[in-house]
């Protein structure tokens, strides 16, 4: 009971602390935070497959790229409207996630690893040779963003947008945690544990297995379709194995299977991303060496950082039952 | 005999890896109830025939009905819901999450609720009430939120049983119970398994032969895949094959 409010006292004090972004800092820093949030939902939403579920994906990207390009073609190839647009590119990449689910979630380990990485660049490869269609190599510029015909809420607006991007990570975020939370989500858990028992229990495993894969998915595409509308652009990059693996080490270096930590990696990442790739090219071996670190010193990732806190603080006081993850210290 | 109802029926099953034949055309009638053994030397295929029963391996040819209903074709899951469940030679359960944690799968499959996805799981009083008095029933209760990982192998021994009882089964199939047990722990385990409701048919497959003669009723003797031996535990006791080939006298 406690630790359920405690989840939702995190999400609300997080939720005020940036809400005050853009009185405290200027547009740059407005801007960064946008698109850090941004990955930062994504890395949740992929914890619910990666740290849950027990199934890395090194294709999560996809999903992302799919809705924005989704998006993008809707209002520029067929005149939607960008909301209706959005809407479409979102269940467009959730739709391809259910139909392809059956087929990945047969996979275990490396396997579907591999498969995610195939499913992929099988996207990439559609997006730059798609020629006029998708824009092929330089993707489609120009996309504006949509209205929410409120005067005093402008999307167009740095600021503007950025609360938008806030409220749709906040309302994501606590369907994860409700999910991560419930009888399916310790499902989940189970499932990365023990498959096995699951099944003998009367659990519907690869049922379950599929739905955390579309839940990964449908996170993923709701922060691209943002993206898409923040950059007023989307192009091969957001679909590139390159982010997934972005997006994946993001669960690593976070905790998988804490939410709140990937959470923090993801849109931290990105910031150091942005500031490294500003002062050197050499970016992917900043983020092999802090992938390396968080293996080595630190296996249970940024959210383990508080249960050893924790630990520490209890070592007087009774023997530390904490564990690595988050859900499964209730 | 002929007026108690079946639980259980296993007919002509044979089950091969490969080249291997692991069972050959086993058979077992299986009375609502009754508290069935199934004895055999390592490899004879005692696990194999738990496996089958269980939908956890696919059978060359044969049958198996669950209270009278063929579930040959069924996944493990159909089975489980048909009332079945099981334990594991090797401890099977979820290392990182608690006792609790571990109980309350189960139970929150027998009350229903585990497809709910938006109640906080802790908050889903009835699971957790049976979870709890499961733990409790089997003395086990001081543990609840320990993380399995920690407990000692004694304790997760009966946690796999409180797991499989959790699921509220009518067909209990058990797994070597006693394996690795200290002789007190074995004696806590036989006097648990005389708990048991009378209307529960529990098979289990033991090595002690002390435990299996104490609480079987029928017993199944396997050999290389093969049965030599199907009766009242009593008479097998007596069975001049079984003495030579698993008593070794």
């Amino acid at each position: 009971m406690r630790s359920v409010l405690r989840d939702e006292r995190i999400l609300l004090a997080g939720t005020l602390v940036l809400c005050v972004v853009p009185f405290v800092f200027g547009n740059y820093w407005t801007g960064l935070l946008t698109q850090a949030l941004i990955f930062a939902g994504v890395a949740m939403g992929l914890d619910i497959l990666v740290g849950f579920t027990g199934m890395p994906s090194l294709g999560h990207a996809a999903f992302f790229g799919l809705s924005g390009y989704g998006a993008a073609i809707g209002i520029q190839r067929y005149d939607l409207n960008p909301w209706l647009a959005a809407l479409t590119g979102i269940l467009f990449s959730i739709a391809l996630a259910v139909l392809f689910a059956p087929l990945a979630v047969r996979m275990r380990g490396l396997a579907f690893l591999t498969i995610m990485l195939a499913f992929g660049q099988v996207c990439w490869g559609i997006a730059t040779r798609g020629g006029d269609f998708t824009g092929g190599e330089n993707g489609l510029p120009g996309i504006p963003r949509p209205s929410l015909g409120l005067g005093w809420w402008d999307l167009k607006t740095t600021d503007g947008f950025y609360y938008f991007t806030l409220v749709c990570t906040v309302l994501v975020s606590f369907v994860l945690v409700r999910i991560a939370r419930s009888a399916f989500g310790a499902s989940l858990l189970g499932i990365r544990e023990n498959e096995t028992r699951m099944m003998t229990m009367g659990y519907h495993v690869a049922a379950r297995r599929a739905a955390a894969f579309s839940i990964a998915a449908g996170a993923g595409a709701i922060f691209g379709v943002l993206s898409a509308f923040f950059n007023g652009y989307v192009g091969p990059g957001t679909l590139d194995w390159r982010l997934s693996a972005q997006f994946l080490l993001s669960v690593v270096i976070g905790g998988a299977g804490s939410l709140w930590g990937p959470f923090v990696a993801g849109g931290g990442l990105h910031i150091v991303k942005t500031y490294i790739t500003g002062q050197t090219q050499y970016w992917p071996m900043v983020l092999g060496a802090l992938y390396v670190f968080a293996v080595v010193v630190l296996p249970g990732g940024i959210a383990s950082l508080i249960t050893l806190a924790r630990n520490r603080r209890n070592r007087s006081s009774g023997p530390a039952t904490g564990s690595t993850t988050a859900v499964s210290s209730k | 005999m002929s007026a108690t109802p079946v639980a259980l029926t296993v007919q002509k099953l044979t089950v091969r890896f490969g080249g291997i034949v692991a069972l050959s055309d086993v058979d077992l009638t299986v009375a609502k109830g009754s508290r069935y053994g199934i004895l055999g030397p390592n490899g004879s295929g005692k696990t194999t025939l738990f496996n089958s029963i269980s939908g956890l391996n696919t059978p060359a040819s044969g049958t198996i009905a669950l209270h009278g209903t063929d579930v040959t074709n069924r996944p493990a899951r159909a089975r489980a819901k048909m009332g079945l469940a099981r334990t594991f030679q090797i401890t099977s359960l979820f290392p990182s999450l608690t006792v609790r944690g571990n109980v309350a799968m189960a139970t929150r499959m027998a009350d229903g609720v585990a497809g709910s996805w938006w109640k906080p799981a802790d908050l889903q009083i009835s699971a957790n009430d049976d979870a709890g008095a499961m733990l409790e029933q089997l003395r086990i209760g001081h543990l609840a939120n320990r993380t399995v990982r920690s407990l000692g192998y004694g304790e997760q021994r009966q946690l796999e049983i409180a797991m499989a009882l959790a699921t509220r089964p009518s067909v209990l199939l058990l797994d070597e119970p006693t394996a690795g047990l200290s002789n007190a722990e074995t004696v806590a385990l036989t006097e648990l398994v005389r708990t048991f409701p009378k209307e529960l048919t529990v098979l289990i497959i033991e090595h002690d032969l002390g435990v299996i003669f104490e609480l079987t009723d029928q017993l199944t003797v396997l050999q290389n895949g093969v049965m030599i031996a199907s009766g009242p535990s009593a008479q097998i006791r007596e069975d001049p094959i079984v003495k030579e080939v698993y008593l070794g006298r």
